[in-house]
């Protein structure tokens, strides 16, 4: 298949990121309403990637910017731009939507990335609004793709991609993943307005790529397979000098996005060190797996600024632990407890109740597990089955009905239909531990 | 009068929660409040909870009134119910 750019070729790009539904702040202003938000460094990537080959691109942030319509019409019409790139994540796909709608009717091509774009591709390049899905790992297969339409080539060759022709929905298999993280530029940081990021303290970096777990209710082995590659410690830190130098960081919280920092533990001990040498002072925090964790490697992280690792916890029930692949026990997890606990960072677990076999008695034992440990905080969420994950593929086999509104893959909805438990018992569950949530916090409050 | 679908209801420890599925808010209501939301899908109408509410309580029918519609305002305010 060829797509022909209706407008003169250039070497224009725009991408666009949807804000993350009603749940999450649209602008900077809402921002400390629900969470925290984060630059979108998956889309700087691609965009200092294209740069780096010679594109120009436009980014339009809705993280943390009321997209307006009149806006993108005019970047557009102004740069004659043909090819937009929209991410998407599940929950925010309804509004990836509607700016494809939009973008496509002004004659863009429009191609779509992301966690969604990943898992559900069959569904997504079905719209009349999207031409193309990039599959896992964007850069390769967008690059490829720029050089294919600017050129008036076939498209089907593209390793990583998926699109409609005709009745026959194609994707052209899984790109081969970048080896060399390093010899990819920092992400595109002059692209978008990095003031509010800065301002709320939310800068973070990605220093590898992917997980070697099989969680079954994971989708990120979707986009990066179950391998984990690795920037070199030298790499993570002239992202770091950057922020220092350019962004007047020194001193400030920042977050490591990677699925597990601790995973390779001598390259974060040179990080580490590293990070100590230069004095940059930042408070951050990471992601971890309670499996990869030991004393010495935290007492290393806290010298370096770390104050809280968050794990994914998910049950304290040893059966739906083993069933959903965790490979941890209850045993392991009261053990890194007490890791954290004498290293004095903050144990931060991620917990999710609505696996299709629990049932109110399983909820609740997860949320007195939490309320049974105050010195450690806790995330609970409710299960969202994402495609490409075991639930959603093979939901016969778990005898669920799953409800395919995307805008509820959002972790406080239930989309979940199953024989052990109802939406009331899990809405019901969910509200004891937000009412415990919010008691707890407000008597820190008034300590 | 009732809840939306995604306003959900549930009794904790004897205490009345809503939760909002929709943006993860939650509400608590205290013992009336409790017991107002507990019949609105039961009663047809506000002089209905009332006299409800005035075989379980020693109060006045107009005070038991005006905080039915108190409540139904603030959750008419909130979107949390369907007419």
């Amino acid at each position: 298949m060829v797509l022909y750019p209706i407008k003169e070729k250039n070497k224009n790009i725009m991408f666009i990121i949807p804000p993350l539904t009603e749940l999450y702040p649209n602008s900077i202003d809402d921002a400390d309403e629900v969470d925290i938000v984060h630059p979108p460094l998956g889309v700087l990537y691609l965009s200092a990637y294209v740069k780096a080959k010679g594109y120009k691109s436009f980014i339009c942030d809705g993280l943390i910017k009321r997209i307006v319509l009149d806006e993108i019409r005019s970047i557009i019409n102004k740069n004659r731009i043909n090819i937009v790139g929209i991410t998407s994540m599940s929950a925010n796909y309804e509004k990836a939507l509607e700016l494809a709608a939009f973008v496509k009717n002004m004659g863009c091509i429009v191609i779509i990335g992301g966690a969604h774009a990943s898992s559900a591709y069959n569904k997504v390049v079905s719209s009349p609004y999207i031409d193309v899905a990039i599959i896992g790992e964007g850069e390769a297969p967008l690059m490829s793709l720029l050089n294919a339409i600017n050129q008036e080539q076939s498209i089907n060759n593209i390793q990583g991609i998926a699109f409609k022709e005709g009745d026959e929905i194609i994707f052209t298999g899984q790109a081969p993943r970048i080896r060399n993280l390093d010899s990819l530029p920092l992400p595109d940081y002059e692209g978008i307005d990095m003031e509010p990021y800065i301002a709320l303290q939310s800068l973070g970096l990605i220093s590898s790529r992917g997980c070697p777990n099989n969680c079954l209710f994971c989708s990120s082995k979707n986009i990066w397979g179950r391998q984990a590659i690795f920037r070199s410690a030298n790499s993570v830190i002239q992202e770091l000098d950057y922020f220092n130098e350019v962004f007047k960081y020194k001193g400030k919280e920042l977050i490591f996005y990677d699925d597990n920092l601790t995973l390779k533990k001598d390259r974060l001990f040179e990080i580490c060190d590293l990070m100590i040498e230069k004095d940059y002072q930042y408070r951050w925090k990471c992601m971890s797996r309670i499996d990869t964790i030991t004393s010495d490697m935290l007492i290393k992280m806290k010298q370096a600024g770390c104050y809280s690792i968050s794990f994914g916890i998910e049950s304290a029930n040893n059966e739906t632990l083993a069933r959903i692949n965790k490979n941890i026990t209850t045993n392991d997890i009261e053990k890194a407890i007490k890791i954290c606990s004498d290293a004095e960072i903050i144990f931060h677990g991620y917990f999710m109740i609505g696996f299709p076999w629990e049932t109110s008695n399983n909820f609740m034992e997860t949320i007195n597990f939490i309320r049974s440990h105050p010195e450690i905080e806790a995330s609970l969420s409710i299960l969202s089955p994402y495609p490409g994950t075991e639930f959603y593929d093979n939901r016969e086999k778990w005898d669920i009905e799953i409800e395919e509104e995307w805008d509820k893959f959002n972790h406080i909805s239930s989309v979940i239909k199953s024989k052990s438990y109802s939406s009331s018992d899990i809405y019901t569950a969910f509200s004891t531990y937000l009412l415990y949530e919010e008691r707890k916090n407000n008597n820190e409050t008034q300590k | 009068m009732k809840l939306k679908s995604s306003i959900n209801f549930s009794k904790i420890e004897n205490e009345g929660v809503l939760f909002n599925t929709s943006n993860g808010a939650i509400y608590s209501l205290n013992e009336i409040a409790t017991r107002i939301v507990e019949y609105l899908p039961i009663c047809n109408s506000i002089d209905e909870i009332a006299e409800k509410l005035q075989e379980e309580y020693d109060a006045e029918l107009e005070e038991i009134i005006s905080d039915i519609n108190e409540l139904i305002s603030d959750m008419k305010e909130q979107n949390f119910l369907d007419e």
